[in-house]
């Protein structure tokens, strides 16, 4: 593998830390809080690229000087990556091609139905109708203690629509832990919602359907209020 | 995978510049046609590349750390500072390499290419082993978020140090026992002299990176193909079965190729599984998944790859079904 070929790799994977970070769009993938990390990979790769064309560059000039092979210390050319290195082209390839997104409902109904234990009691509401909380608490919350800290109580959620095929649609948050790949998505039943098509972000106003329960951890949720929402800048929640 | 390492690395400079050619071409013919085509477009194509890239971007800063660490241990460490530190005796340098494991802070990513420093030192492929199976499990970082994934029981975190560090030193044992040198593509033994050391470090930074990036790409893919087509609720049909439980969540470890200091929150996620199983996720993600089997094919070569993987799985596997069976 010449050097040539090593900083097309080592700036195609550059390039797509710099785009996704200059954008904001890194959140779609991990959690915020690897920031600092994906930075200083970053700076690392950047750095990579200087040294290998710093030796690129002394190195087309001894081989004009003497014609011959880089037989520098360290090696040189010693070490040979295998081809699967240039697979590393293809992650900008994937961010060139498909517009980065956070997952969406193509994704909500088909991971693992589980969902994770809830433990403890949770404090009472703060005062004051509604109450803005998020997707997976509304949910924790309507799981826990049969519900009490929800009842008589008017939220408003905020999450995207997923289409359910039995019935009205979800509204709908994924919790990372650490990346996209561990998604989980935390769904609550709409009753009286307005008809939306899939992956609009909204934010509903309502009330905890007390009878319904929580079946297979999916609240349900009487829409009081509606109104549009901006895809918030951090999509997933926890 | 599996391919002699590239040849035509050292040729003469008007051939150098044919391969950056070609290669930016047909990126670029494939971006075009790509786009052309409309791909994006079709369904689970976003949901696919948005869990691709996930792996990806979640893997980079561990695996810059790890080729750094891997670098810096051929370069600057003394020739038989791994010879004065470790035992003489394999069988014992085992149990000190797992114990070691408990110092390097990271996820998997990192530990392929620090193993493969650790053995261009000198270090027995037992307790190299040994140490890539057990770091990424038993670090602090990890136990401590097995710790708060699992707040109703803090034996979770036991089990999993526990399991994981005797499933890493049975294998290492198993290595002393039966291994053999051919089975491995051992790197060779890098003998440092004093001028050279910044360039080493610098060739190995580099040369690491696209070595083990490649295949932490290529397990990305796979994952990421498996996550869209096959959704993973099929699994809970099966999860009210003990047995079948504890393989279905270590298959599925094997699978989701999820980072070690993330995976306890998923495996607290499963609910509907037996508390043995979701230890039996934890214990062999870490250790046997797409990714690491790839990266340890191009590190190691596809026959010991053929060989580890199997053999590290079920040794993963027995090891939490007993632990979880005294612990749980």
């Amino acid at each position: 593998m010449t050097r040539a070929v090593q900083i097309i790799l080592l700036a195609a994977m550059l390039g797509v830390l710099l785009r996704l970070l200059v954008r904001g769009e890194y959140v779609y993938y991990v959690k915020p809080s690897l920031l600092p990390a994906l930075i200083a990979s970053a700076v690392v790769l950047a750095l990579m690229i200087v040294f290998v064309a710093k030796d690129a560059w002394t190195a087309a000039d001894e081989e004009h000087d003497h014609a011959g092979h880089d037989h520098g210390p360290g090696g040189g050319h010693a070490h040979a990556e295998p081809r699967a290195a240039l697979l590393l082209a293809l992650p900008l390839i994937v961010v060139l091609t498909v517009a980065p997104a956070p997952l969406g409902a193509f994704s909500a109904t088909r991971g693992s139905g589980g969902t994770a234990p809830v433990s403890g009691s949770f404090a009472p509401l703060p005062a004051g109708d509604p109450v803005e909380l998020a997707v997976p608490d509304f949910v924790d919350r309507a799981r826990s203690d049969g519900g009490s800290t929800l009842i008589g109580r008017e939220v408003r959620l905020v999450g995207f629509v997923t289409p359910n095929p039995d019935g009205p649609w979800w509204l709908t948050r994924f919790v990372v832990s650490c990346c996209a790949a561990d998604a989980t998505a935390y769904r609550v039943l709409t009753r009286d919602g307005p008809p939306l098509t899939a992956d609009t972000w909204v934010s509903l106003t309502g009330r905890w359907v007390e009878a319904a329960g929580a079946p297979d951890g999916i609240p349900t949720l009487q829409v009081v209020e509606h109104e549009l929402a901006q895809p918030p800048s951090n999509p997933y929640a926890g | 995978m599996g391919r002699p390492p590239d040849v035509d690395g050292g040729r003469a400079a008007p051939r150098g510049l044919l391969l950056p050619a070609l290669l930016l071409v047909g990126a670029a013919l494939v971006v075009l046609g790509l786009r052309a085509a409309g791909w994006s477009a079709a369904p689970g194509i976003a949901a696919f590349a948005t869990v691709f890239l996930s792996i990806v971007i979640q893997a980079t800063p561990f695996l810059v750390l790890g080729v750094l660490l891997s670098a810096a241990i051929v370069a600057f460490v003394p020739a038989d500072l791994a010879e004065r530190a470790l035992p003489r005796n394999r069988a014992l340098a085992v149990p000190v390499a797992g114990a070691a494991g408990i110092l390097l802070p990271g996820c998997e990513c990192a530990s392929v290419p620090v193993a493969n420093g650790l053995m261009r030192k000198g270090v027995t492929p037992a307790a190299a082993l040994t140490f890539l199976l057990a770091a990424p499990a038993v670090n602090p970082i990890v136990l401590a978020s097995t710790w708060v994934a699992f707040p109703d029981d803090h034996r979770m975190a036991l089990a999993r140090l526990v399991a994981s560090l005797g499933a890493a030193m049975v294998v290492g044992w198993l290595w002393v026992a039966f291994g053999r040198t051919s089975w491995i593509r051992l790197p060779a033994r890098t003998n440092t002299t004093d001028g050279a050391r910044w360039l080493i470090f610098r060739h190995g930074v580099v040369h690491d990176f696209l070595h083990a990036g490649g295949y932490l790409v290529v397990g990305g893919l796979i994952s990421a193909v498996i996550n869209v087509v096959l959704p993973a609720h099929w699994v809970d049909s099966l999860a009210e079965q003990v047995i079948a439980g504890v393989l279905v969540l270590a298959v599925l470890a094997v699978v989701m190729c999820i980072c070690s200091e993330a995976d306890a929150f998923v495996a607290a996620s499963f609910t509907q599984f037996s508390p043995t199983a979701q230890l039996a996720f934890m214990v062999v993600g870490p250790m046997v998944d797409l990714k690491l089997i790839a990266m340890q094919a191009g590190f190691f070569g596809r026959d010991f790859a053929l060989r580890f993987a199997p053999t590290v799985f079920i040794c993963a596997l027995i090891a939490s079904v007993v632990t979880g069976w005294a612990l749980l």
